[in-house]
């Protein structure tokens, strides 16, 4: 990083009284007041070897191997700890210094057991490579080294050499002070100091593998990597995770065409380093002998393969045959695991096939307008000095971790005050100076008062059960915060509850107190996906179709030749609930499960059930691919180039690294292929930088987002060309029925979907669902931990185990939507087996519904 | 375990002497373990919990001390020091000695649990060395035969000859009340 400041006209050194003059072996930098010397030496291009120095961490000088001299003081002060001053003259390769690096060195090593050929971090190791640059060459020790057993599990990811270990305290700092999950320390310290968890309690935190890039040695590896690659013989792309709208970058490493191992790049803008550990873990599925690899097509009420031509005719046939019934024939769903390539692709063909039904959320989102038009829109470093922060959405630790992490850094570190709206208290409650905790579904209502009594309209009592102190205090918090920039992060709450008016409330609220919005979206390109069209209401750019013949819809014509259809378009609820209905004749469903990955399982069962022709293109045989009529196997994350876009807006690349499974290809290919079948034109493109030129030209907001410019870990962000500006907001009164607990049905971030389930990494993760009480409730229905429950819904009835869980407050209960519910307990005694019905939360949920409630009934105890 | 309603009292108490509770965490465990007779587990976890730590800072902490018993204990404990000014006396022959009369080795205790041996750093005794505890009471230039007495009215349940007075018995007495003076609680209430 050149630093544009620190001019050649050094004369001035004294002229800036707020920066700092150092000397460095020669090299004369400024700096800023406060900087290390070890941070002013990088920047001088001098390079001071250290161990337990973390750029991102507090500086705690454990290792010692930062000494340097610094003229006019008295010893070798560590670089790591000492700030810089001014006329400072700093020396880090006098005899002495070296001296002291080889007995630094030579004392680390006394009792590292030097297994460099069989450490997994050989190669690539700090304490391997700064031994062979500064070390003495050779060890005056000749005592018996210190034992342990080798290596021990941390957790089902994380395992630790102590032998190994150095003592550096990262990990450890790590845990504490950025992930907040302080599950491992030092023990025994001492002679015998070593690093380990509690007894019986492993290092289950969702951050843990940030630990293991972090050690400077071998001591920590990881399950899913250990023994699996040298580091010389791995390649390695930089490219987006796709696990959520976060958007983390990651290097992704292979070899032999098999990923390996994803680590993290520090990006400022997005994911300061970190990943969670389903971004880093999560990848094993790409190479399941479940993947997809051909085409199949149905015959005669089988699935069989069919060759690439046989397959696009096919579908091309089934989707002209509905279309001839009109726009509402067809339903398109998907787009938001896709690249913003193939989901351009995706709502392209939609529109030529006829329709506006097209969506890339599945039910299980915000209005797609405010998702992408939000304003003024949020950046996650925003968080960082925002005066207030205030959450809406779910649970950031479960679904969107390293944004969790950011928030929780604003709040600790810089004591930006936060204020929680949730249903239920969260990972982010024990940092927040206020959790507004209400009834599920009502947050939106909740959101809309706080900006009224923001603007000093007087409310008696808070909406949605709120607490009226907690209220007044969130009230005085946001008013001390206004016009200095504080953020409203909104999301959907849960998918048990249909959260419609949370997006033009967020807007509310950031107007009333004059700050921005950051909306989140689940799935990694949700926003990619509404950004290139995927919603019926939107043109590819984030413009508003409604708005007739504007500049972007002509330009879109013009790029399409065709005419873009100008019915009203229905979203996922309403595509699905007329295709349960049986008046879709063909859907087209792109990485989109309406069995096992839509809020309402009944209505999507009978929607594939009642739907005369359906197309799946996905990586796995889904049990709604399995229905279908014809099954495209596409590429996906690793295997396909192409860019997505985060919950900022922010345009990142992926990159391909790894040829995909068998004959699959990424979407934009056959999607194109479909579409020229149906326009009867010939297909366009040849590869992904083709799509993206198209889309560029197409919509007006892509015309700023160049190749170039999303080139690296910053990329660019894209604005819709149409703001959200919401009308008139009006909260319908919540219509509840007889039944007595509402339900709150996040995601966790380990489930047991399609990706996640079949990672041989997380297998051993325990994933059954629980249903989690108040321990009021738990006692007025005398039950307790571990027992099976009926809860009696809507839709239907679901049997799970409860457990006390005061987060969630009286009158709710929650459960996890992503997991299969166990019914455990008198079940298993009864049939003598463990009896796993394969039931879902989503069996029990009514989309159409605001909220959910639930009757909990005790089942009969066994005799 | 869990603490008695009294002892969760006292804890409670102490709690209060501190603007930051965690501060609390030495005095807590020290209340756990008069309760229990040694630190368990589960005693580390109701101070973490108490504490609002992770149970893993707690243990981390409780390591560090040797007088923390992370084993259940003897009902006597023989604490030898083997400091510099000790080991030059002999107490890694003392020590040898102790465990060879006793049948068990030094980190624990004899197997019809009447004494718990242990190795401690110097107990600020140097001019008496080599130097060894019983209960806390001090037992100064103890030779070979002192050490096989000692370790006979030990195993027996009495208290040894020779020593200089008992300070406090700390490993087992129950703590009455916390250790800090009353006065000095001017912040209870505050800082949980
Ligand atoms: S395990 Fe690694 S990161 Fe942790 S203290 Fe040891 S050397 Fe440092
Ligand atoms: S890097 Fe400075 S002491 Fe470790
Ligand atoms: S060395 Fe034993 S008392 Fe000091």
């Amino acid at each position: 990083m050149a630093d544009t400041k620190a001019s050649p006209e050094a004369e001035e050194s004294q002229a800036s009284p707020e920066r700092l003059k150092v000397t460095i072996d020669g090299v004369t930098t400024e700096v800023e007041p406060g900087t290390l010397l070890i941070e002013a030496a990088l920047k001088a291009g001098k390079y001071i070897p250290h161990f337990c120095w973390h750029p991102r961490m507090k500086p705690v000088a454990k290792c010692r191997m930062c000494l340097v001299e610094v003229e006019d003081q008295r010893g070798l002060p560590p670089a790591c700890t000492t700030p810089c001053s001014n006329e400072m003259v700093v020396h880090t390769d006098t005899p002495i210094v070296q001296q002291v690096q080889e007995s630094v060195l030579e004392l680390l090593l006394a009792n590292h057991p030097l297994d460099c050929p069989v450490c997994d971090r050989g190669g690539e190791c700090p304490l391997q490579d700064q031994t062979m640059a500064y070390g003495p060459g050779e060890s005056r020790f000749v005592e018996e080294k210190r034992h342990y057993e080798k290596p021990i599990a941390l957790s089902e990811l994380v395992l630790l050499d102590r032998e190994r270990c150095i003592l550096c305290d990262r990990c450890t700092r790590f845990a504490d002070e950025v992930a907040g999950d302080p599950l491992i320390a030092f023990v025994e310290r001492g002679n015998r100091t070593h690093v380990l968890t509690f007894p019986d309690e492993p290092f289950r935190s969702y951050f843990s593998g940030n630990t293991i890039e972090a050690c400077p040695v071998g001591a920590l590896t990881a399950v899913p990597y250990r023994f699996k690659a040298r580091p010389w013989d791995l390649e390695e792309v930089e490219s987006t995770c796709a696990q959520c709208a976060v958007g983390c970058r990651v290097k992704l490493q292979s070899s032999s065409s098999r990923v390996l191992r994803v680590l993290g790049v520090d990006s400022e803008e997005v994911n300061q380093g970190w990943l969670c550990d389903k971004g880093r873990f999560g990848f094993e599925y790409l190479h399941h002998d479940d993947r997809l690899t051909a085409p199949m097509i149905r015959i005669d009420g089988e699935l069989v393969e069919a060759s690439w031509g046989e397959a696009l005719d096919a579908a091309a046939d089934g989707i002209k045959r509905a279309a001839k019934e009109g726009p509402d024939a067809l339903g398109f769903l998907g787009g938001s695991r896709s690249t913003t390539e193939s989901a351009y692709a995706f709502s392209k063909l939609a529109r030529i096939a006829g329709t506006n039904n097209v969506d890339a959320q599945l039910g299980d989102g915000l209005e797609a307008a405010f998702l992408v038009g939000a304003n003024p829109r949020a950046s996650i470093a925003n968080l960082d000095s925002a005066a207030a922060i205030v959450v809406a959405g779910p649970d950031l630790k479960e679904e969107l971790p390293v944004l969790y992490l950011r928030v929780k850094q604003a709040a600790l570190k810089n004591g930006v005050p936060l204020i929680e709206c949730s249903p239920m208290q969260t990972g982010l409650s024990r940092y927040a100076a206020v959790s507004l905790i209400h009834r599920a579904g009502e947050t939106a209502q909740l959101l809309s008062a706080l900006a009224g009594a923001a603007q000093r309209e007087p409310t008696d009592r808070p909406p949605a059960g709120a607490s009226a102190t907690d209220f007044q205090r969130a009230v005085e918090i946001i008013s001390e915060a206004c016009d200095k920039n504080a953020v409203v992060i909104a999301g959907r709450t849960g998918l048990a509850t249909s959260d419609g008016e949370l997006g033009a409330s967020a807007t509310q609220l950031a107007e009333a107190i004059g700050g921005l919005v950051l909306p989140v979206a689940h799935r990694a390109n949700t926003m990619g996906a509404l950004f290139a069209g995927c919603a019926p209401d939107l043109l590819p750019g984030g413009s508003r179709l409604a708005d007739g013949d504007g500049g972007s819809r002509a330009a879109i014509e013009k790029a399409w030749g065709r005419a873009v259809p100008s019915h009203e378009g229905r979203d996922a609820s309403g595509i699905v609930t007329e295709a349960a209905r049986g008046n879709v004749g063909a859907l087209v469903l792109m990485g989109a499960d309406l069995i096992d990955d839509f809020p309402d399982r009944s209505l999507g069962l009978e929607a594939i059930g009642r739907t005369g022709f359906i197309v799946a293109i996905d990586i796995f045989m889904t049990p709604t691919a399995a229905a279908a009529d014809v099954v495209f196997p596409a590429a996906t994350f690793g295997e396909q180039s192409g860019c997505v876009v985060n919950i900022e807006g922010r345009v990142t690349r992926q990159v391909a690294k790894v040829a995909p499974p068998g004959s699959s290809q990424p979407e934009w290919y056959l999607l194109d292929q479909l579409t020229s079948r149906i326009s009867g034109k010939p297909a366009r493109w040849t590869s992904h930088q083709d799509v993206f030129e198209e889309m560029a030209a197409a919509a007006p907001a892509f015309a700023e987002v160049t190749r170039a410019s999303i080139e690296g870990a910053k990329g660019t962000v894209v604005r819709a060309s149409d703001t959200y500006a919401p009308q008139e907001i009006e909260h319908p009164p919540i219509a509840t029925d007889q039944y007595n607990h509402r339900v709150i049905a996040g995601r966790k971030l380990y489930g047991d979907g399609q990706v996640s389930g079949r990672c041989t990494a997380f297998r051993r993760i325990d994933t059954k669902a629980v249903a989690r009480l108040n321990s009021r409730d738990m006692s007025r229905l005398g039950v307790e931990d571990g027992v099976a429950v009926r809860l009696r819904g809507a839709r239907a009835d679901l049997e799970i185990a409860v457990m006390t869980d005061d987060s969630v407050p009286e009158g709710s209960v929650s459960v996890p939507f992503n997991r299969i519910a166990t019914s455990s307990g008198a079940d298993e005694k009864e049939t003598g087996e463990s009896a796993l019905h394969p039931i879902r939360v989503a069996d029990l949920i009514d989309s159409t519904a605001a909220v959910n409630e639930v009757r909990i009934e005790t089942l009969e105890s066994p005799a | 375990m869990s603490f008695s309603a009294e002892n969760r009292r006292i804890a409670d108490r102490i709690v209060a002497q501190y603007p930051q509770s965690e501060s609390a965490v030495l005095p807590l465990l020290h209340l756990a373990q008069s309760q229990d007779g040694w630190l368990s587990p589960d005693g580390m976890r109701e101070v973490a919990e108490i504490l609002g730590l992770e149970p893993a800072q707690v243990f981390s902490v409780a390591s560090f001390y040797t007088m923390y018993l992370r084993e259940p204990a003897g009902k006597k404990i023989i604490s030898v020091c083997n400091n510099i000014s000790c080991m030059l006396q002999g107490s890694d022959e003392l020590l040898e000695r102790i465990e060879h009369r006793l049948g068990s080795k030094c980190g624990h205790s004899t197997s019809g649990g009447e004494v718990y041996l242990e190795e401690v750093e110097c107990l600020a005794a140097c001019g008496g060395a080599p130097c060894l505890q019983v209960d806390g009471e001090y037992f100064e230039n103890v030779t070979i035969e002192a050490a096989d007495s000692i370790v006979d009215s030990a195993m027996r349940g009495e208290r040894p000859e020779g020593g200089k007075g008992l300070p406090s018995d700390f490993y087992s007495e129950p703590l009455g009340a916390p250790s800090i003076p009353e006065g000095l609680g001017a912040n209870e209430g505050e800082g949980s």
